[in-house]
């Protein structure tokens, strides 16, 4: 009987986590000016970053991971020891008389303290909503640079 | 010329020190002395950036929207952290701690981390439970160093080595010292990476989270225990990895060979479960390996489900030249979500063994681990006793978190609760049945636990517990196997250092 509930239970949260637990819509900049201008001034917001994949038919750009210390400090002595890692994934939709750029952060996490440094090591965070903000702010000031409207 | 003696000792006097530093400096590799500039020039720019602002921002006003040409992102400006220098921007799934010239490490050895966790506890179970006595008492129960080592950007060391009780010197020598796992990791890529070394068994989310101060309650989940006998470590080789199917989703898995179970002479029995039968570290006596795997699903943030197996045999060579080979299969699935404040998360696991049945110990000088995880020996067995090996075991346990802090706890007492600090209830059901197969099975274990615990700072924890144990038969009432409770509370200090 157990057994049963158990597995029950497994399968509903499962199957139905996932239409419960969406991400956050992404961070997103509407502009007039053509695809060309568009896909440089993406390129542009994370041009101080590795980029681990480009497609421009596609219009989609992904950073390399960039790791960084973390601001969560490890132990009762607070010690640097963790770590962060996050990329930038860029979308380019194309519209009829515009163009969608959007941002999301993938941001995981690493503690060498104790049990944490095994299994897989990297765990899932929450991005941040600041760095978003800043590459896309990083963008719109290209565009703006380029003579682009940023549309509402 | 007098004038000139003096003039050169004080040019040499001037030279020296600039020599030493000079010394000094040409130990740092131009690498290092890039670092170090750099390191200057962002704490200049940061000085500058941290001067108030004339007449001043209100408190609570929303940031002012970054100006046009504003910086790039500046990554690793977590909300909590403060401005960190010596970070590296490189890309790549390297850890880059070893680079960092300015990290901190915990001692002195650069790239190594030594740290640990300690936790104590209080605990009394009226009747008396395998993980709760029946007397209150004190007790030391870990003192866990641990060792973490990037050898190289790709090669890392890593060992937890756990004290129990006192340690086996302790004063009535009823402690323990063990390594809970000391592996070798050399990564390739995310998706490709070698382990191997004592690992920590991928089986269930608990046993991979298990050191003290990551767990809410004092007690760990029944079926941690007996049917996925945390902490589970087994000598081993393998691999594990991480893919991304899509921008939102994760896949992590391991893969590992080991030396798998020893359940010889009663050491897998209903009454021990399958914690008596853990491995040697050393030796794989019946020259027959275990798999061991897990694959964990992310498919949002907040979301994770996992499956695992452990298959391979138990029993000993004799038992395979008689042409009886029995292995012991493990499953197990988990999950955790997590949404806002709340936290649900579960295990389930399976055991199904094979050459079920009645058996008798052999005479003579046996291993013997006690099921109440006290030390594994060599015990004498001046004749043989009865026990059975079951031929299915099963387990679970469900817990929901919820994590708060009040604001005016906050307000009130700001020296004792910081912008870390987080108070947590909880709420756990769990079941562990050693012989699914028995209706009057004296090891069955039923447990609600009720508890709050307190985080002053992520690392530590402060728990309290109350728990209701049914122990025995349930299901009948039968007056000759009655089944008892034993019910008890649990007090908890740990914490990371």
């Amino acid at each position: 009987m157990g057994q049963h509930v158990v597995l029950s239970l497994f399968l509903v949260v499962s199957t139905t986590g996932c239409a419960v637990f969406s991400d956050a819509p992404p961070l997103t900049v509407k502009t007039s000016c053509s695809p060309e201008q568009a896909w440089e001034a993406a390129l542009a917001g994370v041009s101080q970053l590795k980029i681990d994949d480009k497609d421009k038919e596609k219009g989609t750009i992904t950073t390399e991971w960039a790791v960084m210390e973390s601001g969560q400090l490890a132990g009762v002595f607070q010690r640097d020891a963790n770590r962060e890692r996050a990329r930038f994934f860029l979308v380019l939709d194309r519209l009829r008389d515009a163009v969608i750029i959007s941002v999301r952060q993938a941001r995981e996490y690493f503690s060498p303290m104790g049990v944490q440094s095994q299994s897989t090591r990297w765990r899932r965070m929450s991005p941040l909503a600041k760095e978003e903000r800043r590459v896309i702010q990083q963008v719109s000031n290209r565009l703006k640079e380029d003579g682009c409207a940023i549309l509402p | 010329m007098r004038r000139l003696l003096i003039a050169g000792a004080l040019a040499v006097l001037m030279i020296v020190p600039q020599t030493n530093a000079l010394a000094e400096e040409a130990e740092f590799t131009p690498a290092q002395l890039k670092q170090i500039r750099k390191m200057f020039e962002e704490w200049s720019k940061q000085q500058k950036m941290d001067e108030p602002m004339g007449g001043g921002m209100p408190a609570g006003a929303p940031p002012a929207p970054p100006s046009q040409g504003s910086e790039m992102p500046s990554m690793g400006d977590t909300t909590k952290a403060q401005p960190r220098y010596g970070v590296d921007f490189s890309g790549g799934s390297g850890l880059q701690g070893g680079r960092t010239i300015y990290a901190k490490p915990f001692v002195k050895v650069p790239k190594t981390i030594i740290g640990g966790y300690i936790d104590f506890s209080l605990t009394r179970c009226q009747g008396g439970a395998r993980d709760c006595r029946e007397t209150l008492e004190f007790d030391q129960e870990r003192f866990v160093p641990f060792f973490y080592s990037q050898v190289t950007d790709r090669l890392s060391v890593a060992a937890e080595l756990e004290i129990e009780h006192g340690g086996p010197q302790s004063n009535q020598s009823d402690g323990d010292v063990k390594i809970e796992f000391a592996t070798i990791d050399y990564r390739f890529s995310d998706w490709f990476n070698l382990r191997s070394g004592v690992i920590l068994v991928p089986m269930g989310r608990f046993n991979l989270v298990h050191d003290s101060p990551l767990n809410d309650l004092p007690l760990r989940p029944m079926v941690s225990r007996s049917i996925l006998p945390s902490t589970f470590a087994e000598s081993g080789l393998g691999f594990f990895g991480t893919v991304y199917p899509t921008q939102l989703s994760k896949i992590d898995y391991e893969f590992y060979v080991t030396n798998g179970f020893d359940g010889r002479n009663g050491q897998l029995r209903d009454a021990n479960g399958t914690r008596g039968s853990r491995g040697s570290l050393s030796r794989d006596r019946n020259e027959n390996k275990a798999i061991v795997s897990r694959i964990s699903v992310s498919p949002v943030l907040g979301v994770e489900v996992a499956g695992s197996v452990h298959h391979g045999q138990w029993n000993d060579e004799a038992d395979v030249y008689n042409g009886e080979e029995h292995n012991l299969t493990l499953l197990a699935v988990d999950g955790n979500l997590q949404r806002g404040p709340f936290e649900i998360q579960g295990e389930a696991a399976w055991a199904d063994i094979e050459g079920a049945g009645i058996y008798t110990t052999v005479e003579g000088e046996v291993s013997r681990q006690d099921a109440d995880d006290s030390n594994r020996r060599t015990v004498l067995e001046e004749r043989g006793s009865r026990y059975e090996v079951p031929q299915s075991m099963f387990g679970y346990y469900v817990q929901l978190n919820y994590h708060f802090m009040p604001q005016a706890i906050t307000r009130a007492f700001p020296s004792y609760f910081g912008q870390d600090s987080t108070f947590t209830g909880i709420v756990r059901w769990g079941e562990a049945d050693t012989n699914t197969d028995s209706d009057f099975n004296p090891n069955d274990e039923e447990r609600l636990t009720l508890g709050i615990n307190f985080r002053p700072i992520e690392d530590s924890v402060i728990k309290f517990a109350y728990t209701f144990n049914q122990i025995g038969p349930t299901l009948l009432n039968d007056k000759y196997n009655p089944g008892r409770t034993a019910n008890g509370f649990q007090f908890n200090l740990s914490t990371y250092f």
